[in-house]
């Protein structure tokens, strides 16, 4: 492949030390290149030995080729595994969402202050530990707090809730069997917790847990908070979102993590409302959906982007956490 | 590439061209045929990829090939509807080094169509690099984009920014601007409506039902 050293993620001592061995283009170096044959790590770590790089020079290009040049083989799609969907325990939003939040997918929430957002990021994080049995995944979930909203007493109140649910719910012997064994504090052990105070940590939090991602679920509260004050320079701000946002990208390829993220909304020069952080975030989620508190304890979401795009749904927050609104 | 008689290439064009159900878009960016680079630059969830599944479907109706290579995850209600799904193939690509090495691998492979899902996510973030990098990556993936539509029609999705004034252009700066051989841009018009413009001036309604897209004249 004619791509020369010089556009590849690697330091200038590399790209001189190769230039001085005549090597201009990637395939100068390789003699097969990874995806031609069926890739894997080891015959290209061997073909590295081969070419007998300095250690330095030999390590940095491993690292490049193994993280960059794969994951890019061609397949045919195969349906038939039936994904399951991590619910928020208000049919209605249920259904606006086709069922829930499935894996491998963005989702975006958006919001003002106070429309129910890191209400739903809890409940959605209690959620995603619902045995398997009652339709639940069953699984691992990181909620990672930017702005300090997320209250570990609500969340044993949620699961609290989501047991005595489970409780009424359960019919044959095994369902029983396994409520009845089932305890809030086995519940809360699969949610785990991050705090954030800059931007520098969440990076840093994303990029750990992208090396083994064994979370069902990573629930971004306010994404916003840390990149909407502390940046002088915007152009910095845009490249570091654009980064971000691969990242955010490859763990979702990557692992069947879903990616929930709540962002912030600001006014434009119009007085219309406008998600934070600008046209080139907004095309990272797959689906976004709009928040809004209607009255006392009433709350609507609008889908602005996505499948069922522009319908509505309402909601409840009580003190068992999401729920759907009575019937009237 | 051999020097080739244009009569000879102009022929090969009329008989890789799929048989697609938008004839307002074939008429609108020139002809669906191989040779064309389109690009469909909007706002977020305008109906850009939509465009793409509809045509993704035509392609596998007509039984041709096609290949996506796609920055974010497929999901199974994109795919249902969708007739034979062994002609499809799928690569996702993370960073721009997958992306060029996906549309490298594309070469050998015979398609009728080839569908970049946001191309945006994977340039933005070279673009911004202190030294002349960004700029040579984005010269190799047009390359490797002009490559590749001398035998397929090749579709790409952009975004938009903001170019001052509260007007809105393509993303990936001034550069980019030449690298497709038509740029559709998709934008709300007053009452919410989606509309398709090329140039400017010509424009066409594009509404998204269930069953796909529909695109007429304005």
């Amino acid at each position: 492949m004619a791509l020369p050293i010089t556009s590849l993620p690697i330091p200038q001592s590399t790209v001189r030390y190769l230039s001085s061995r005549n090597v201009v283009y990637l395939s100068d170096l390789l003699k097969t290149l990874p995806w031609l044959d069926s890739y894997n790590e080891e015959s290209v770590i061997l073909q590295m030995e081969e070419l007998n790089l300095p250690e330095v020079h030999r390590r940095l290009l491993t690292d490049f080729l193994i993280n960059h040049l794969h994951q890019t083989a061609f397949q045919a799609p195969q349906i038939g595994k039936k994904l399951v969907p991590i619910i928020t325990f208000s049919s209605s939003l249920d259904s606006l969402l086709c069922g829930g939040i499935f894996p491998n997918e963005i989702v975006e929430f958006l919001g003002e202050p106070g429309s129910g957002t890191s209400q739903l990021c809890m409940q959605l994080a209690v959620d995603c530990s619902i045995p398997e049995m009652f339709g639940g995944r069953a699984c691992k979930s990181l909620l990672i707090d930017c702005n300090g909203d997320t209250c570990n007493i609500r969340l044993k109140q949620m699961a609290k809730a989501t047991l005595t649910h489970l409780n009424l719910i359960a019919r044959s012997a095994e369902e029983k069997d396994i409520t009845s064994k089932l305890t809030v504090d086995e519940l809360l052990s699969k949610v785990y917790t991050a705090r954030c105070t800059n931007y520098t940590q969440l990076i840093a939090l994303i990029n750990t847990v992208s090396k083994d991602c064994n979370y069902g679920a990573i629930i971004i509260d306010a994404l916003a908070t840390h990149f909407r004050h502390e940046f002088e320079d915007m152009r910095q701000r845009t490249n570091i979102i654009a980064e971000f946002s691969n990242k955010l990208h490859k763990l979702c390829i990557d692992a069947p993590v879903s990616l929930i993220i709540v962002n912030q909304v600001r006014m434009d020069g119009e007085g219309s409302i406008q998600p934070c952080l600008g046209e080139s975030w907004s095309h990272t989620a797959t689906r976004r959906i709009f928040l809004r508190r209607v009255s006392t304890d009433v709350y609507s979401a609008t889908i602005m982007k996505g499948k069922r795009s522009g319908e509505t749904a309402n909601f409840r927050i009580s003190s068992r956490g999401i729920r759907d609104c009575p019937a009237h | 590439m051999f020097p080739t008689p244009c009569n000879w290439l102009l022929r090969q064009n009329k008989l890789l061209k799929f048989q697609n159900t938008l004839p307002v878009l074939d008429e609108l960016v020139g002809g669906l045929h191989p040779g064309q680079i389109i690009e469909l630059c909007g706002p977020s969830g305008i109906g850009k990829s939509q465009v793409c599944w509809h045509l993704i479907r035509d392609c596998l109706n007509a039984g041709k090939n096609v290949a996506m290579i796609s920055s974010r995850k497929i999901q199974d209600y994109d795919l249902e509807n969708l007739p034979n799904l062994s002609n499809l193939s799928i690569s996702y690509a993370s960073s721009v080094y997958n992306l060029l090495v996906s549309l490298a691998a594309v070469n050998s492979m015979s398609v009728s169509l080839v569908v970049i899902d946001g191309i945006q996510p994977l340039l933005q973030a070279v673009l911004g690099s202190a030294n002349f990098k960004g700029q040579a990556l984005l010269n190799e993936v047009k390359c490797g984009i002009g490559t590749v539509s001398v035998k397929s029609l090749v579709i790409y999705t952009n975004g938009l920014v903001s170019v001052g004034d509260g007007n809105h252009g393509p993303a990936l700066g001034r550069a980019w601007e030449v690298a497709p051989s038509v740029r559709i841009m998709m934008l709300r018009d007053r009452e919410g409506g989606r509309v398709m413009w090329r140039n400017r001036e010509v424009t066409a309604r594009l509404e998204i039902g269930d069953q796909g897209v529909e695109i007429s004249w304005n």
